[in-house]
Order: C-alpha cells, then sequence, then structure tokens
C-alpha cells in the first residue's frame, strides 16, 4: 500500500490543460525527486496534494483510502505538510509564534486562557534541535533569519507535528551553498524517520543526492519515472528532461 | 550609528512614543511651568481618553493589517441611536445593547465587504464613514442630540470620579488598554491576528482564516468607537456630527506614533495609549503656552513624521526588515 497514490489525475485552467492524467505514487520513507520545466505541471500536482486546487478528474488515495475534496488545513491534519518557498512564514512574528501558528498552545488562568509561551518556546527550540538545526534564538523574528533557516523551520514545524509526507517546494532556491548542505541533510534525517518527502526542484544535482526516485513532468505529462537504483545518474536524469535520452 | 546602538539598548515597541513623550513633556514644561502639575496632567488624560478608546480598536484593526475610516461616524451616531431608542421608551440597558450591537454589525459588515470583496479596507471604510455620516445627518437633521433619559447608564463612562477632577472614562481607557495588551500579546486569538496582518497568504495556509480574523477587529474597533462615544456624550451631556471629525486620522495618527505599523502585522496597545495621550498633550500644551489652537495640527504633522521616522528604524532593529 502506498502512502499516496495518484492516478489519472487531470487539472485545467480554462483552456490551458496543466495537467492531462498524471499518476504519481510514494511509499513510507521515500524521497522524490519531482523534476521538470517552468510550466510542466509540477506546481498543479502539488497544490492538488496539498489541497489547495481539487483535480477536475482522477482518483486520490492516501494511506490506501480514497480522499475527496479537502482543504490545505486538512490535508495538514492527514499529515500532509507542504512548505512553500515563500509562504512558509510569517516574517515580523518570532520562530516560536511561527512555529506554532494555527496550532497554539494554551494555559488556563482563571476563566481566561492565555499562550503557553514558555512552553512553546521549549518545544521548537528542542525540535529544531533535534533535527540539527541550529536557530540562535526562538524568540527572534524570522525576518533576521536566512532563506535556508526559514525553510528547515518549516520542515521542523511539520515534523514536530507529525507528518507523514513533507511535500517542498524548490527548497534550495535561492540559498546559499552552506545551507543547500544543511537542506540536504535534513531531508536525509527526515526520510530516516520514515517521513517521505517530495522534492520538487530544478537542480538536479541537488535532488540526485537524497532522492531515490524521479519523476519527471513535460507540459502536463508524466514522461518519466525512474530509480537511481535502476543506474540513472544525474547527467541521465538531465539528458531526459532535455529530451536527449529516452528512459531505458 | 549612535541612534541605532541606542536602540538596541532600548529595544521594544514603544520606545518611540515614550521618547516623543518626553520630549514634548520637556519642551511645555519649559514654556509653562504649569504643564506637568496633578491638575493639567489629569486634564490631558481627560481630554486623551475618548481618543484612546477609539484608537485602541484601530489600533488593532491595522496590526491585523487594515485601516478603518468608518470610526469616526460610529463615535457619534452608536450615541445617537442610543439616545432615539432611550427616548422611544426602551430601558436604557436594552438600548445600550443595541447601540453597541449596531457598531459590532457595521464592523463585521466592513470586514466582510473587505475580505470577500477583495477590496482595500481604506475604500471600504471610507465608504461606509460616509454612508454613517450621512444616515447620522438625516436622522438627527443636523441639530444637536441631548442626553436625556439615559443620563444613569452613560454616567458610568463619564461619571466624575468621587470629588476629583478625573472622569470614570479615564479608567475605562487605561482598562481597556491593559485588556488589550493582553489580548494582542498573550492570547492565541492576538498570535492570529498579528499573522493575518504579517502575510494572510501564510496564515490561510497554515489553517488559520485570515478573513476571521481581520473581521473580528472590525468588529471590536466599531465597539470601542461606540464606547469611545458613549464617553463622549457624557461628558458634553449633548453630540452632534461635527465631533467626529477627523476623529479616524488621528486615532491613525496616534497608532503609528505608538509604533504600529501601516502596513500590518506589527503593533502595541500600549504605544497606541501613549500615541494618544501624546495627541491630547501636544493640544493642552499649545494652549498653556498661548499659541493660537491651529499650530496643534502644525506640531502633530512633526511628530506624526518623526515618530515614524523612529519607529521604522526601531521596527527594523526588533523584527528585521
Amino acid at each position: 500500500m502506498s502512502l499516496l497514490e495518484m492516478k489519472g489525475i487531470k487539472k485545467n485552467f480554462g483552456a490551458v490543460q496543466a495537467l492531462k492524467g498524471v499518476d504519481f505514487q510514494i511509499e513510507e520513507g521515500q524521497v522524490i525527486g519531482l523534476l521538470g520545466d517552468n510550466g510542466a505541471g509540477k506546481s498543479t500536482l502539488i497544490k492538488i496534494i496539498a489541497g489547495y486546487y481539487h483535480q477536475d478528474d482522477g482518483v486520490i488515495k492516501w494511506e490506501g483510502k480514497e480522499i475527496f475534496c479537502r482543504t490545505p488545513a486538512e490535508s495538514r491534519q492527514m499529515g500532509i505538510e507542504v512548505v512553500y518557498q515563500d509562504l512558509a512564514l510569517v516574517n515580523l512574528l518570532s520562530v516560536w509564534r511561527n512555529f506554532f501558528l494555527g496550532r497554539e498552545i494554551e494555559t488556563k488562568k482563571g476563566i481566561f486562557k492565555f499562550l503557553d509561551k514558555k512552553k512553546m518556546i521549549d518545544i521548537s527550540r528542542k525540535a529544531l534541535q533535534g533535527l540539527g538545526i541550529e536557530i540562535p534564538n526562538v524568540n527572534s523574528a524570522v525576518a533576521f533569519l536566512s532563506g535556508g533557516q526559514r525553510q528547515t523551520i518549516a520542515v521542523g514545524r511539520g515534523v514536530y507535528f507529525g507528518a507523514k509526507l513533507l511535500v517542498l517546494d524548490e527548497p534550495t532556491a535561492a540559498v546559499s551553498l552552506r545551507e543547500v548542505e544543511a537542506i540536504l541533510q535534513l531531508i536525509e534525517e527526515v526520510s530516516k524517520r520514515g517521513i517521505a518527502v517530495i522534492f520538487v526542484a530544478h537542480n538536479i544535482y541537488h535532488v540526485h543526492r537524497v532522492a531515490e526516485r524521479f519523476v519527471i513532468l513535460e507540459q502536463g505529462i508524466k514522461v518519466a519515472d525512474v530509480k537511481k537504483s535502476d543506474g540513472y545518474s544525474a547527467e541521465d536524469i538531465m539528458d531526459i528532461m532535455l529530451g536527449r535520452k529516452q528512459v531505458k | 550609528m549612535r541612534t541605532e546602538s541606542v536602540l538596541q539598548l532600548l529595544r521594544f515597541k514603544e520606545i518611540g512614543a515614550i521618547i516623543a513623550l518626553i520630549v514634548i513633556f520637556a519642551f511645555f514644561e519649559i514654556l509653562n511651568s504649569q504643564f506637568m502639575s496633578i491638575s493639567n496632567l489629569t486634564t490631558i488624560l481627560e481630554t486623551s481618553a475618548e481618543l484612546g478608546i477609539m484608537t485602541l480598536g484601530v489600533n488593532l484593526v491595522m496590526i491585523a493589517g487594515e485601516f478603518d475610516m468608518s470610526v469616526a461616524s460610529i463615535y457619534v451616531l452608536v450615541p445617537v441611536i442610543f439616545e432615539f431608542l432611550t427616548l422611544s421608551g426602551l430601558p436604557s440597558i436594552v438600548s445600550m445593547i443595541i447601540a453597541l450591537l449596531f457598531a459590532a454589525g457595521q464592523g463585521f459588515i466592513n470586514g466582510f465587504i473587505t475580505t470577500k470583496g477583495h477590496i482595500p479596507s481604506f475604500i471600504t471604510t471610507l465608504g461606509t464613514e460616509y454612508l454613517w455620516l450621512g444616515v447620522t445627518l438625516a436622522i438627527t437633521g443636523g441639530y444637536f442630540v441631548s442626553l436625556t433619559k439615559g443620563k444613569n447608564i452613560i454616567d458610568i463612562f463619564s461619571a466624575q470620579i468621587g470629588s476629583t477632577s478625573l472622569r470614570l472614562s479615564i479608567l475605562w481607557f487605561i482598562g481597556l488598554t491593559i485588556v488589550f495588551y493582553l489580548i494582542i500579546e498573550k492570547t492565541k486569538y492576538g498570535n492570529r491576528v498579528m499573522a493575518s496582518g504579517g502575510n494572510p497568504a501564510v496564515a490561510d495556509s497554515l489553517g488559520v482564516q485570515s478573513w476571521k480574523y481581520k473581521t473580528s477587529a472590525f468588529v471590536i474597533s466599531g465597539i470601542t468607537a461606540g464606547l469611545a462615544g458613549f464617553a463622549l456624550f457624557g461628558r458634553f451631556q449633548s453630540i452632534d456630527t461635527s465631533f467626529g471629525t477627523g476623529m479616524e486620522l488621528q486615532s491613525i495618527t496616534a497608532s503609528v506614533i505608538g509604533g504600529t505599523l501601516m502596513t500590518g502585522g506589527y503593533g502595541s496597545a500600549f504605544g497606541a495609549f501613549l500615541g494618544a495621550i501624546i495627541l491630547s498633550s501636544l493640544d493642552n500644551g499649545l494652549v498653556l503656552a498661548g499659541a493660537p489652537t491651529f499650530w496643534y495640527q502644525a506640531f502633530v504633522g512633526i511628530i506624526l513624521i518623526a515618530a515614524a521616522l523612529l519607529n521604522i528604524r526601531l521596527k527594523t532593529s526588533l523584527v528585521g526588515g
């Protein structure tokens, strides 16, 4: 039984067919590189996974059960955590406020409920440290942090709240070289814990190191779905994407 | 830069307003030694109460990333509705509840139109500001409305405290400031209001429905404008539309002086409190100094810009660029 199984997914935006019947599945703890040029349908696919869009046609099964229309919040409750590049954190708020946004911990004082700030600071610090994420101070505003740090906080948040599938939208774009390394290590760590990861990227070399399977989309069609263990090098994947090589 | 290092030591949202207040107090004390007398300080507090109570709500709307321009009309219309209901024979407590329900309801309409119609709240509330101003003029015929049957209940907002010259409105202002501070900084609701103002798309993607938090801020702002209107009604025992003139801009000014960002997601109830006090001290100090009253507006302009310049630097050092 796959963690997530999608069959014949179609999505149209007016006259534009963004997805023309795509099949996709991912197993527990698996890391998949989702590749393709701009307009290939990657972001439409992950937005359907997120529950942000709903497919016009096709079936989605989560842990073997068919799932229907859901909101992004419902998807998150099911264990699907999507980390968008710029839509992960509120810059003006502190790390711990972001970590618990929408899932705040409260404490009762008489008839009133207040934020349990101490507990949330403590949990967020420990949860991030446990994944090897170094954030100097969880009290500081997110705007002070680098792009890479922001990505890792969003991932750490998903892991802490029990995500079974992490969808990372271009996590290594616009991030310094050292931080790419930190993000790749985090993906490996997360996968070890049995969490599946869909890694959406342009840069084949980043994906190739951590992914065991590659799914390539082109103009709304899946043109390749190959395993690294079948001997596909980064160059092979690149050649397939550029149309210079067929799937073996 | 020296100012930067000073700000490093005093890193809290309200520091800009505190500096402005100290400068203004020092300036007017030099001009007139009566300025810092107890009786004058109570006068300043008393005249700041109505603007201040209104500002707390307007400030919350700004933290939620929106503007509320309709408060100036609501400030007058809510007491007018109250007066007309008591005259029609309804008990004054019932009249007050209905008037406040109206204040809350119009706030909901402001929020709903803004968030669901996807238009800037500046436009929505400018529209409703005109709407309710017109309605107020129509039902009062443009005349003063005097406080009659509801005097007893209005007293809970504006009666004098014992034999002092202080009015209850000051206690409302201070009490509500503490309540708003707790709501913004210490509650789940406040956390989500800040998030909805700071980045509604992120809030939405985390399941925090930003439109609800924005809309609720308008509801609260309507209620505080109504409460401020009751305090005003009690103080003057009569009211007409001219009392509200410019109050929407003054409350935004007070919020900005207090450190709240025009772009949302960041602000402080204590800052708004200080902002309102600063505006009334300016007014008061200029009168004591014997300056013609039109200088008030000139000074407000200068203080507003100076405070905004200081606050934006402070904000950068507190929560980044």
